[in-house]
């Protein structure tokens, strides 16, 4: 599977590109002041951060194998399929971090815990109490 | 306040890892170049970050961190001829040069982009771009 993942970009720029498509369809939004910000990190990475208009789909769907949380023409391009083949395109290992409002997910999109038989994107839930 | 949110976020990753060996070993490994330590303090600074002053007023955040990059070390090498040190900075680069030319009618106003800080100047996009 995560082969399959990495077959679908002539170059990782459009993998890049793919990712930022997802910014683009969550933060620009009528009346929305959107954001996106993209740094490096020093053990050769890449951080891309942006806010939403919309509450942001829980990784639990996100990160399930054959599904899309792509539901409607609303919400396409918005964190489903792309986002597993840019990563797998793109890195070794991602780890995804949501925030809304006090709750936040972690999400591991990583080579190394894939095997033949299985595909493996582990994902946790978790509430912060003073955040709320 | 916040340096509650800070105690609790880093109580919370913590016990994620440890409890998570497999994703502890993925963090150890590209975050924390075989540091378990400095892997912990990367994801919790990361997740701090999400609620530092610049993302204190959202509500909803979304933060992806790559790490330990794939074909951006190849094709800078490849590109250039020789040994390139810092790929994901090549990277970041080409994005902001080709962004612009990518994406049309993004709004000037009540939208930023910045990359390593720097704001990216798209083409002024219409008002009526939202459609």
């Amino acid at each position: 599977m995560w082969e399959s993942w990495t077959n679908n970009y002539e170059h990782s720029r459009f993998a890049c590109l793919d990712l930022l498509d997802n910014c683009f369809d969550a933060t620009l939004h009528q009346m929305f002041e959107g954001k996106v910000a993209m740094d490096y990190l020093p053990t050769n990475g890449i951080i891309i951060i942006n806010n939403a208009a919309k509450e942001i789909k829980s990784l639990e769907e996100t990160l399930t194998a054959y599904r899309s949380v792509k539901g409607s023409a609303d919400t396409i391009g918005e964190y489903g399929v792309g986002l597993k083949q840019a990563c797998a395109t793109l890195s070794h290992s991602s780890f995804v971090l949501t925030r809304n409002f006090n709750r936040f997910d972690i999400g591991v999109i990583a080579e190394s815990l894939q095997t033949r038989s299985r595909v493996s994107l582990p994902y946790i839930l978790r509430s912060l109490l003073k955040a709320s | 306040m916040k340096e509650e949110i800070e105690r609790e976020l880093n109580q919370h990753i913590t016990a994620i890892m440890k409890e998570n060996p497999q994703i502890m070993a993925v963090a150890t490994k590209d975050l924390g170049v075989g540091n378990r330590y400095k892997a912990i303090d990367v994801l919790v600074q990361r997740c701090i970050y999400m609620w530092s002053d610049e993302w204190q007023d959202q509500v909803h955040v979304f933060q992806l961190v790559m790490t330990n990059l794939i074909h951006t070390e190849d094709e800078a090498i490849r590109a250039r001829g020789g040994i390139q040190k810092r790929p994901a900075v090549n990277l970041l680069e080409e994005i902001r040069e080709i962004l612009p030319k990518y994406y049309i009618n993004i709004p000037a106003d009540k939208f930023e982009f910045t990359i390593r800080g720097q704001k990216v100047v798209f083409v002024i996009g219409s008002s009526d771009w939202w459609k």
